[in-house]
């Protein structure tokens, strides 16, 4: 398989009123062509921050990358210039936003918006753009798109927003979409029919997904592979029937614990104890380590590495010995 | 897109009384400003003779004449063409300088914004009349520098009003997606955030105009904006000075006119704001 993005030791940090906050410390994944990538994490645990730094769009200040190597299609996008980054961003790398109420111009129509993309990148006359720009609304399933076109976004619903959103982003036909939580802001049918869609789209253009939820069960239905993180590093890396069968990470373990599941009788959800650390005051050892319910002493002082273990990459001590083993043998 | 005055804040805005007020007034103004050869009876300048000094309103003068002869009447409606021409180019070249003033400082804060945002607090500092006087002493004193006088004055209205809608749009989804399309920072400020700021813009605007007669008015009154036998409104007041008593109607047409146009402005301003954005009403 191809790799079409690798994410090497990324760290992105913020400096605020003099302190530093590790937003992304040390992530690493990769990404192979035609693939859907999940990654989740609770909020603040650096997923967001991930995907903009993909896009170098991290706000600076007071956000900086401080580190790592983000290799696209055989470039290192963190050694581009600002002139070069533009032309990848949107043409190919592309991105879905969260909130489809506000990520469109409310004063432009869905034309001058969806067109803008095409002439941002020179890529078609003017005729050609319109032509497009109506074939696409088509595929994703907006009628009546000739007429559509000249409406405001304001006279779109949320979940027609978001189609038009995915639109937009797959104008140029990107090989790599970052989706950020793109159904959290939906009611759930609507939900449905976006992941669906883009599921279906994903097929068709054999597109890369990077798909950032804290919804498991989106995950479960459209991954390939999952990325876990937590206060800002990578904790588990697996294939997504491998981590929802057998999650080896405890905070996956807690994770996987608090979905309610439909044929269990149990009245109450079992929550992880416990808040996520503030990410300018970290513990000294492993981040999670005091809400794991499987820890160690070491687990206090020393920082697990994001270790390769035979089905999966993951950072905990726990799984130490084994890979002692696999490196002795 | 509906017809112009199907929009709905053209609705709201002929529903406030004040400001169809306001808009009657600012539109008989212009028009007075365009047709005023036509309507004029004299002219403002020429038809003047000391036989006819002096004169109380009467159905051959209806406003009465000055000391020099002239028909009030015709002197405002051709001051109405100056009082027009202050209001727009005044108001225009501080809209320009404000709004990429406020746009800049806005957008790429740091620095830049500290820098800017603190020669306005310098322009701020000074009483707006004072630094209109100080600036046309070193212009020299003629009605164009006083509309480049008032314009500087009104400068950091625009850029701060600009600055605050930026620094909000700036963090709005759409302007990140833009960036995420690959647009740069000038298609980002000219596309996406400026048509967004037009309203505050436009309000400010049409409320400063209002403030520019006044101002220019005032210029002219001290003697540092339009020189006689100019028929501007401040400029007429000067000579109505000494007569307060004997001639009242010298003062007193001119001062109503100002009166009348900058409360029509006003007006206007306060509605567009209302129609413009409804959230500040409810």
């Amino acid at each position: 398989m191809e790799k079409i993005l690798e994410v090497k030791d990324l760290k992105t940090y913020f400096y605020s009123s003099g302190k530093e906050i590790r937003a992304v410390d040390g992530v690493t994944f990769s990404l192979n062509r035609g693939e859907i990538l999940g990654i989740v994490g609770e909020s603040g645990s650096g997923k967001s921050v991930t995907s903009l730094s993909i896009m170098r769009l991290v706000p600076s200040p007071p956000g900086k990358i401080v580190g790592g190597e983000i290799i696209f299609a055989g470039e290192d996008l963190l050694k581009l210039s600002e002139k070069e980054m533009r032309k990848i961003r949107g043409e190919k790398i592309s991105m879905i936003f969260q909130d489809p109420m506000t990520s469109l111009n409310p004063v432009f129509t869905i034309e001058e918006q969806l067109l803008e993309v095409f002439r941002v990148h020179k890529k078609l006359s003017k005729k050609d753009a319109r032509e497009k720009a109506i074939e696409l609304l088509k595929k994703v399933g907006i009628p009546e798109a000739e007429k559509r076109l000249k409406s405001y976004p304001h006279q779109f619903s949320g979940g027609m927003r978001q189609r038009v959103m995915i639109a937009m982003a797959l104008a140029l036909n990107p090989a790599l979409l970052i989706a950020d939580e793109p159904t959290t802001a939906l009611d759930v049918t609507i939900q449905a029919q976006i992941l669906a869609l883009m599921k279906e789209l994903q097929k068709e253009y054999g597109t890369s997904i990077i798909m950032i939820t804290h919804d498991l069960g989106v995950v479960a239905e459209m991954c390939h592979r999952v990325l876990v993180m937590y206060a800002g590093r990578p904790v588990e890396f697996a294939d997504v029937k491998t981590l929802f069968a057998n999650p080896k990470h405890p905070y996956t373990i807690g994770l996987l614990n608090s979905i309610p599941r439909l044929n269990e009788q149990k009245k109450r959800l079992t929550p992880i104890e416990g808040s996520p650390p503030d990410l300018g005051n970290l513990p000294r050892g492993c981040a999670f380590y005091p809400r794991c319910s499987f820890k160690q002493e070491v687990c206090s002082e020393v920082k697990p590495d994001f270790r390769e273990l035979p089905d999966r990459k993951i950072a905990c001590h726990l799984y130490q010995g084994v890979l002692d083993d696999a490196a002795a043998s | 897109m509906g017809k112009f005055w199907e929009k709905d804040w053209i609705k709201r805005l002929l529903k406030n009384k004040a400001a169809v007020v306001g808009l009657i007034i600012v539109l008989l103004l212009s028009f007075t400003a365009i047709f005023a050869p036509v309507l004029a009876p004299y002219d403002p300048i020429k038809d003047g003779s000391l036989q006819n000094r002096l004169k109380a309103p009467s159905s051959e003068h209806l406003l009465g004449t000055d000391k020099l002869g002239r028909d009030i009447l015709s002197r405002i409606i051709f001051g109405a063409r100056i009082s027009v021409e202050i209001g727009v180019i005044s108001v225009g070249l501080a809209l320009i300088v404000g709004t990429l003033m406020g746009l800049t400082a806005g957008y790429y804060g740091g620095f830049l914004d500290s820098i800017l945002m603190r020669i306005v607090d310098i322009i701020l500092a000074f009483p707006s009349i004072l630094l209109a006087i100080a600036i046309t002493s070193v212009l020299g004193p003629s009605l164009n520098n006083a509309m480049i006088a008032v314009g500087i004055v009104m400068v950091p209205s625009f850029a701060r009003v600009v600055r605050s809608t930026v620094l909000s749009l700036k963090e709005m989804e759409f302007v990140e997606a833009a960036r995420a399309v690959g647009a740069n920072d000038f298609t980002i400020l000219f596309r996406h955030i400026l048509p967004n700021s037009m309203a505050p813009i436009i309000v400010q605007g049409t409320m400063n105009i209002g403030t520019a007669i006044l101002d220019a008015a005032g210029l002219s009154f001290l003697g540092l904006g339009a020189q006689p036998p100019t028929p501007e409104w401040g400029a007429m007041l000067v000579d109505a000075r000494e007569l307060l008593v004997k001639a009242p109607w010298v003062a007193f047409f001119p001062g109503l006119a100002i009166m009348l146009t900058v409360l029509g402005f006003n007006l206007l301003g306060d509605g567009l704001r209302d129609a413009l954005d409804p959230r500040l009403k409810q």
